[in-house]
């Protein structure tokens, strides 16, 4: 008697447990959607960063990189063992990024303003205790450096930035050299 | 079954959203690729350019060399060769030979991203200055 009591009561009792996990269970399907939504968003927005933030900057140091190989020539030409020849060499290197035929970053959109134009000595290969923005005497510089630095703006990367940054700093950098009649690029 | 009609809805519009990012992800990321791609075919048409004897970049088989640089990636291509970036012609390409730099840019191009277009005119440009030859300050001089 007592027994068939008690698993009358242990029925009752797994009936009611089944119960209540049927309806947890219906009230998780009804979020499901949404957070799985939200947790795919999140992956792919992820991989929006990835894509297109990383992307632009890759797009920006080609082109910075383009731009400093042109110029770090453009430098080096007018290099000639004088002070006029360091000033021309200045004014070479910044030359490619204004006029009509200007090279621009941000996908050909904006000008490329931050340029840094360094001289070194050196017989083959530049002499790297040499390097100077602004040599005092003119010497024997042969060589020539350039370094365009733009930061890339950022739009999901942000969330991994420091707070009202919103743009990353990308830079290309190129040295040419002076030999008789030519220049060349060495690196 | 009302409650699994509902969650297919749900289903049906969180995969609407998706799709648009998953699209707009993939047309920016294949625009910025392709100008990647312009940018390096670009910049090696107008180096080419440059190396050339002093006042031979005018001479029209250089010029169609540079063309052909820019958009198949070699001056002399194979008869059937794909260009670097799909609908890319010789025709895009400008070439203005200065008295001492050459520019190269692309004119009228249109990247096709699937669903929208990066109209590119005028851009991307290299200039690179002629290196090679007498000193560019003066012809006296050398």
């Amino acid at each position: 008697m007592r027994a068939r009591r008690l698993t009358k009561l242990a029925v009752r009792a797994d009936e009611e447990i089944v119960a209540v996990r049927r309806s947890r269970t219906h009230q998780h399907q009804r979020g499901f959607v949404l957070i799985a939504t939200s947790i795919a968003l999140t992956i792919l927005l992820a991989l929006a960063a990835l894509g297109i933030d990383i992307g632009r900057m890759y797009v920006i140091r080609a082109e910075l990189q383009s731009f400093t190989d042109a110029a770090a020539l453009s430098a080096a030409i007018e290099l000639d063992g004088t002070d006029s020849g360091l000033t021309n060499a200045r004014t070479g290197a910044g030359r490619l990024a204004t006029g009509r035929h200007a090279m621009q970053w941000d996908l050909g959109t904006r000008p490329i303003t931050n340029i840094v134009t360094s001289f070194a000595q050196g017989t083959a290969t530049p002499d790297n205790k040499t390097w100077q923005d602004q040599p005092k005497q003119a010497g024997d510089y042969r060589f020539v450096r350039v370094v365009a630095t733009e930061p890339a703006p950022v739009i999901f990367l942000r969330v991994f930035q420091p707070l009202g940054l919103g743009s990353s700093t990308v830079a290309a950098a190129s040295v040419a050299a002076k030999t008789e009649n030519h220049a060349r690029l060495i690196r | 079954m009302n409650r699994r009609g509902s969650a297919l809805i749900e289903f049906a519009g969180s995969l609407i959203v998706l799709a648009a990012v998953f699209v707009g992800v993939f047309q920016i990321g294949y625009a910025f690729l392709a100008y990647r791609t312009l940018v390096s075919a670009v910049r090696a048409g107008a180096r080419y350019s440059s190396l050339q004897q002093r006042g031979a970049a005018a001479d029209p088989d250089i010029a169609k060399a540079v063309r052909n640089l820019v958009v198949y990636g070699d001056p002399a291509p194979a008869e059937h060769a794909k260009p670097v970036v799909q609908g890319l012609t010789t025709g895009n390409v400008e070439i203005v030979n200065g008295p001492d730099t050459s520019t190269v840019s692309l004119r009228g191009f249109e990247v096709d991203a699937l669903f929208a277009k990066l109209k590119l005119d005028g851009r991307p440009t290299v200039t690179f200055p002629l290196t090679s030859g007498a000193s560019v300050t003066s012809g006296a001089s050398q």
